[in-house]
C-alpha cells in the first residue's frame, strides 16, 4: 500500500521586511496509513510552520511556497502544493486532511455554540446532513473524546483548556480524514489534562495517520511510531522512534536527548551551546555546525545529505559518510 | 440581574446626567447677550407691554426661583410654553421630531447598506479595492453637506428633474395624521401618490447624509473584521475549507458588538437632527428647530429640545445594549450570572 502522504523537497518562506524567513527549506516525508509520526525540534525550528504548510495554510506574507505534497486516497492523488484552491477547500481542506492547532483556547469561534460550530464546518462537507443529523454526528464525536453531550449547548468561554482541546480533536476526527496534524495538542494543559488527552491520541492510533508536532520527547516517544527532527527548517533524522531514542544517529539529535530530564538515569542534565540558527541567514555548510562538538571542516562548507543508517532510518551528518 | 432591572437602573441613571445638561443649558442661555421678549417684539415696543410680557413668561422672577420653577415643570411633564408661538414646547418637538425620525432612519438605511457593501468588498479583496474603499471612506468623511447637498440637488433636481430638491411632501398630498411620519401614514392609509411623493423627496437628503456618513460606517467595519480576520478561529474555519465569504461573515458576526454600538451611536446622532442637511434641504426637523429657536432666545423650546435628546441617546444605549445581549454569550452570562 502506498504511503497516505508524500512530502518533497517542501519549502515555505515569509518575507520579513527586507528579509526572508526560510522557515521550511527543503523537508521530504512519509506517513503510512495508520501511522503516527511524530515532529520534534525546538521553538523556531520550523517545526509548525511545517505543520501549517502541509495545510498550506500560508501567512499574508508567504513569498515562496513549493515542492510536492501528495495525499493518496484509494486511486486519487491530490497535489495539494499545486492544486486549485477551490478543489483544496472542497476535497481536501477538513475531509481528508484536518488539524489540531496549537492555541486551540482561541480555535472555537466566540460566539457559537459548540454544536452549531461544529456543525458550521460539517455541513461545508457533508450538504446531505440536516441540522438533526449534523448535531446528531457532533454528539457521536464530542463523546468519543470522553466529553458530555451537553457540552454542544456551551460556548466556548464556558469550556476548560482541556475540554476545547477535546472538542478541537473530534472536530479534526469527525469527517474521518486521512491524516490529521497535531500541532503541540498538550503545551497548553495541565499535567493531568494533558495526561488524559495523550491517552486519548493513543486510542485513536491506527484509526487514522497522525503526524504530531511537539518539542516533547516523552510525548513523541509515547505516540509515535515513527520521529523526524527538524532543525532550521529541514528534517536531520528521522526513523522508527526506538532507534532514533536509543540509538541516535545525528549530534544533534543526540543533544537534543542528552538536555531532556529522565527518571530513569540520575544523570546531569546538558543543553546545547549556542541558539537556534536564524531561519533569515541559516549558517552555510551543515545548519548546526556552529553548534557541533564534532564539527569538520566539511560541515562548514557543504550541506550533508541523507544517509541511511539503520531500517527506515536516515540521518543527515558528515560523520556517518566517513 | 434581570433586564427589567437593568433597564431601570439605565434610567435612574441618565436623571443626573439629564440634571448636570439642562442647568448647563440653563445658565447658558442666560449668558447668551440679548433679551427674549426683546427678541420677540423688537425693541421699539412699549415698556409696559413689555413689562407684561416679562411677567407673563416669568422672567422678572429671580433667576434661581425661575430655575427651581422650571426644573419642578420638567419633573412633573411640563415642559413650559414657546416665547415665539406660546404653545407647549412638547407640541413644537412633536410636529417636528416625526421629520427627522424620516430623515435619521432613511439616511442611516442608505449607510449601513453602503458602508457594509464597501466593507465586505474590501475586507474580500484587499489591496488596490482595500485602498478605493479606503480613499471613499476619507472623501465621504471629509464631504461639506451643503456644497454636496447643492451638488446633488443641481444634477437630480434641476438638471435631470428627477427628484424634488427640498421639502418633505407636495403641499395638498400631506396624508392623514397617525404616526406624523409621512411614509408611514401614507402607507398605513394606503394613499400611494402621498407614499410615493414623501420618498422622493427623502431620497436626496437621505442619500447625501447617508453616504456623508457611510464613510465612518466603512472603516469601522472594515478595520473590525480585518482584525477578527488575525484570529486564530479563523484559521480553524480556513482550515475546515470554509468558503472565503463564510469565513468573512464568521469574522464580521464576532465582531457584531462594537459594530451595533457604533451604530447606536450614530443613530442617536441622526435622530438628534441633521442640522446642515435639514437647512440644505428645507427639511423641518428638530435641528432646524433648535436653530431657530437659539436665534429667537426661546429659553423653554431650547431646554426641552436638550431634555429630549438626553433622553434619545439614553433609550438609544439601552436598546443597543439589549441588541448586544442577544448578539453576544459572553455579555449575556455576565449580566444573568
Amino acid at each position: 500500500m502506498p504511503p497516505v502522504l508524500v512530502v518533497e523537497g517542501l519549502r515555505l518562506y515569509y518575507g520579513m521586511g527586507k528579509d526572508v524567513v526560510k522557515a521550511v527549506d527543503g523537508v521530504s516525508l512519509e506517513l503510512d496509513r495508520g501511522e503516527v509520526l511524530a515532529v520534534v525540534g525546538e521553538s523556531g525550528s520550523g517545526k509548525s510552520s511545517l505543520g501549517y504548510a502541509i495545510m498550506r495554510l500560508l501567512p499574508e506574507n508567504a513569498v515562496l511556497y513549493d515542492g510536492r505534497i501528495l495525499l493518496h486516497d484509494g486511486g486519487a492523488e491530490f497535489d495539494i502544493v499545486s492544486m486549485d484552491e477551490e478543489a483544496l477547500r472542497r476535497d481536501v481542506r477538513w475531509k481528508r486532511i484536518s488539524m489540531v492547532f496549537q492555541a486551540s483556547m482561541n480555535a472555537i469561534d466566540p460566539v457559537s455554540t459548540i454544536g452549531d460550530f461544529i456543525y458550521r464546518i460539517v455541513r461545508e462537507h457533508r450538504p446531505d446532513l440536516d441540522k438533526r443529523r449534523g448535531l446528531a454526528a457532533a454528539a457521536e464525536a464530542i463523546k468519543s473524546v470522553g466529553l458530555p453531550v451537553s457540552v454542544l449547548d456551551m460556548y466556548p468561554f464556558e469550556l476548560s483548556g482541556g475540554m476545547k482541546q477535546r472538542v478541537m480533536i473530534a472536530l479534526a476526527l469527525i469527517l474521518r480524514p486521512l491524516v490529521v496534524i497535531l500541532d503541540e495538542p498538550t503545551s497548553a494543559l495541565d499535567v493531568i489534562t494533558q495526561a488524559n488527552v495523550i491517552s486519548l491520541l493513543k486510542s485513536l492510533r491506527g484509526d487514522v495517520s497522525m503526524i504530531l508536532i511537539t518539542h516533547d520527547l516523552a510525548l513523541a516517544s509515547e505516540i509515535a511510531d515513527r520521529i523526524a527532527v527538524m532543525y532550521a527548517g529541514k528534517i536531520v533524522e528521522i526513523g522508527p522512534s526506538d532507534a532514533v531514542l536509543t540509538s541516535p544517529r545525528h549530534p544533534y539529535t543526540g543533544a537534543l536527548l542528552e538536555s531532556t530530564p529522565t527518571l530513569r538515569q540520575d544523570r546531569a542534565l546538558s543543553s546545547i551551546p549556542g541558539r537556534v540558527p536564524s531561519l533569515i541567514r541559516p549558517p552555510p555548510g551543515c545548519r548546526f555546525h556552529p553548534r557541533c562538538g564534532h564539527a569538520m571542516d566539511i560541515c562548514r562548507r557543504e550541506e550533508p545529505p541523507m544517509v541511511d543508517v539503520g531500517p527506515g532510518h536516515r540521518a543527515a551528518c558528515w560523520l556517518l559518510r566517513t | 440581574m434581570s433586564p427589567l432591572r437593568y433597564i431601570l437602573l439605565r434610567l435612574a441613571l441618565a436623571l443626573p446626567t439629564m440634571l448636570i445638561l439642562l442647568t448647563v443649558v440653563f445658565l447658558i442661555l442666560r449668558v447668551i447677550p440679548g433679551n427674549p421678549i426683546e427678541a420677540m417684539v423688537g425693541q421699539k415696543a412699549p415698556p409696559e407691554y413689555i413689562q407684561q410680557l416679562m411677567e407673563q413668561t416669568g422672567l422678572n422672577k429671580p433667576l434661581y426661583v425661575q430655575y427651581l420653577d422650571y426644573i419642578r415643570g420638567v419633573f412633573t411633564g411640563d415642559l413650559g410654553r414657546s416665547f415665539i408661538d406660546n404653545r407647549p414646547v412638547i407640541a413644537d418637538i412633536m410636529d417636528r421630531f416625526p421629520a427627522t425620525v424620516e430623515l435619521a432612519v432613511f439616511s442611516f438605511l442608505v449607510s449601513i447598506a453602503i458602508g457594509h457593501a464597501l466593507a465586505f468588498l474590501a475586507a474580500y479583496f484587499r489591496r488596490n479595492v482595500d485602498e478605493a474603499v479606503r480613499l471613499y471612506a476619507i472623501i465621504a468623511y471629509i464631504l461639506f453637506i451643503p456644497f454636496f447637498g447643492l451638488a446633488l440637488q443641481l444634477i437630480f433636481g434641476v438638471y435631470l428633474r428627477w427628484l424634488p430638491i427640498g421639502g418633505r411632501i407636495t403641499p395638498g398630498l400631506e396624508p392623514p395624521h397617525i404616526t406624523g411620519l409621512y411614509v408611514v401614514d401614507a402607507a398605513i392609509s394606503g394613499d400611494w401618490p402621498a407614499l410615493v411623493s414623501a420618498l422622493k423627496h427623502l431620497a436626496l437628503p437621505s442619500i447625501t447624509l447617508g453616504i456623508v456618513i457611510s464613510g465612518v460606517f466603512t472603516r469601522f467595519i472594515r478595520n473590525n473584521m480585518v482584525k477578527t480576520l488575525e484570529e486564530d478561529f479563523i484559521t480553524t474555519y480556513r482550515a475546515a475549507g470554509l468558503p472565503r465569504w463564510r469565513v468573512l461573515m464568521r469574522a464580521y458576526r464576532a465582531a457584531l458588538v462594537p459594530t451595533i454600538t457604533m451604530m447606536g451611536l450614530q443613530l442617536a446622532l441622526l435622530l438628534q437632527g441633521a442640522v446642515l442637511t435639514e437647512t440644505t434641504f428645507s427639511w423641518p426637523g428638530l435641528g432646524t428647530l433648535l436653530l431657530e429657536r437659539i436665534q429667537y432666545l426661546d429659553y423653554p423650546t431650547v431646554q426641552g429640545v436638550v431634555i429630549f435628546y438626553v433622553l434619545i441617546v439614553v433609550f438609544i444605549n439601552i436598546a443597543v445594549d439589549l441588541v448586544n445581549l442577544a448578539v453576544d454569550p459572553r455579555l449575556r452570562r455576565g449580566v444573568w450570572q
